[in-house]
């Protein structure tokens, strides 16, 4: 696995590994540092299936940009909109359903 | 900050009225005309090859037709433009804490594109979620850790099988004496990136926020995308489907030839094994190439005698 480190002082990021194709993982720590999330939390989000990531070894977790994206989204919404664990997952539940049927939409206008 | 008008009906040559059929049609007509693989001035044809997608981007989208729409029908192209305040995504200011605004450069669509339908903030202070009173108490104020901004970026199917790296720029227009920064960031696309996928540049958005680029296939003339697949409509005459023949295809970035049996049915998808976009595990996905039956929408006289004939001998009945 290719270990990368890139600045953690300025902008805290460590691209920890990389995908055969497609981009960038984050290690546990390292989302839960640039998402601003505790580690535990992320883990119980992962565990109710609100974010994607990927097993590389026993029980490591690795996360792409977009899993990054979801994290910071929902603790924005937890800390500025005090939404409970249940809201988030039906928020981002929601959400993640429209992206999937506005890009399924654009598929059926091509055909 | 003010953008050129572009008149999307005049790029695809068809009336404001035009149904979505009319425009698809108008939009690949053009694309085939000027993709840069096949466009003899290449570099004039990258440049209005960009144009005719972006205006299918928004005219083939019935959501971006009718804010586009809304704009009204005076405008010119080319006329000097400026987007209503609060009306795009461009122009979010925070009340009370300075205006700020963002605008987008390099993403693969035009000042006027990113002015309508660019940078937009996810999630911010100022919705429906904001107690009156501020942040509520034993909460971090949201500043602590940024913004984050999110914008469209289009890649190719070419740059999705291969990767590449892109030059994009960020605008900020700070404060009331509309001082501009301009920042410019080099961008990986990974090889074997999917539509809808972000790319995050940390640090990058507002006060330490990230900057999230959703990627966006550029729309490709003869290829649509599902999942990692392509698929491609391949246009078969009747006798071509119903004798047997062989044709040739296009890939991403070559040609293929294709046997194409005798009795072939229309909606027969016939697979080219790892001609798609690259897939998770490191392989590719595979084109499909799915018959499509034309007939011929003139005939000359000698034609309509041996269909006659035919029609007189043949039993088969398509309804049966």
């Amino acid at each position: 696995m290719k270990k990368k480190f890139v600045s953690r002082q300025a902008m805290r990021i460590e691209i920890t590994a990389e995908r055969a194709e497609g981009g960038r993982l984050y290690d546990l720590e390292t989302a839960a540092a640039v998402s601003n999330t505790h580690p535990d939390l992320i883990r119980r989000y992962h565990g109710v299936g609100l974010i994607a990531a990927e097993e590389r070894e026993e029980d490591e977790l690795f996360f792409d940009d977009d899993a990054i994206y979801w994290l910071r989204q929902i603790e924005a919404l937890r800390r500025e909109g005090d939404i409970s664990q249940h809201g988030l997952r039906l928020i981002v539940d929601l959400l993640q359903e429209v992206e999937r049927l506005q890009m399924e939409l654009r598929s059926r206008n091509e055909r | 900050m003010a953008v050129q008008f572009r008149d999307y009906y005049e790029t695809l040559g068809v009336a404001r009225t035009a149904s979505q059929d009319e425009i698809r049609t108008a939009y690949r007509k053009l694309a085939r005309k000027y993709h840069p693989d096949v466009a003899k001035d290449k570099a004039a044809g990258e440049e209005k090859f960009k144009e005719i997608n972006e205006a299918y981007e928004v005219l083939g989208d019935p959501e971006k037709r009718r804010k586009y729409d809304a704009l009204g029908a005076n405008w010119q192209q080319g006329q000097e433009f400026r987007p209503p305040p609060g009306s795009t995504p461009e122009w979010q200011r925070r009340r009370g804490e300075g205006d700020f605004e963002f605008h987008m450069g390099g993403t693969g669509f035009s000042d006027f594109f990113e002015a309508l339908f660019g940078a937009r903030r996810p999630f911010r202070r100022g919705s429906p979620f904001e107690e009156p009173g501020g942040t509520p108490p034993g909460s971090e104020p949201f500043e602590a850790y940024g913004r984050d901004i999110e914008g469209d970026i289009m890649v190719t199917l070419e740059e999705a099988l291969k990767g590449s790296t892109r030059q994009i720029s960020l605008q900020r227009l700070a404060g009331q004496d509309g001082h501009v920064k301009t920042e410019s960031y080099t961008v990986k696309i990974p090889a074997g990136i999917r539509e809808g996928q972000r790319i995050r540049l940390g640090g990058q958005g507002e006060a330490g926020g990230d900057l999230f680029l959703r990627v966006r296939f550029e729309r490709h003339p003869d290829f649509r995308v599902q999942q990692s697949d392509l698929y491609y409509d391949l246009e078969l005459a009747p006798w071509e489907a119903v004798l047997g023949s062989q044709v040739t295809v296009p890939t991403l970035g070559g040609r293929a030839k294709l046997k194409i049996p005798a009795g072939t049915q229309a909606g027969h998808k016939f697979r080219l094994h790892g001609q798609g976009l690259p897939r998770k595990d490191g392989k590719r996905g595979d084109l499909y190439a799915v018959a499509k039956i034309q007939t011929p929408p003139k005939v000359s006289e000698a034609e309509r005698q041996l269909w006659e004939r035919l029609s007189g001998i043949s039993t088969f009945n398509p309804r049966l």
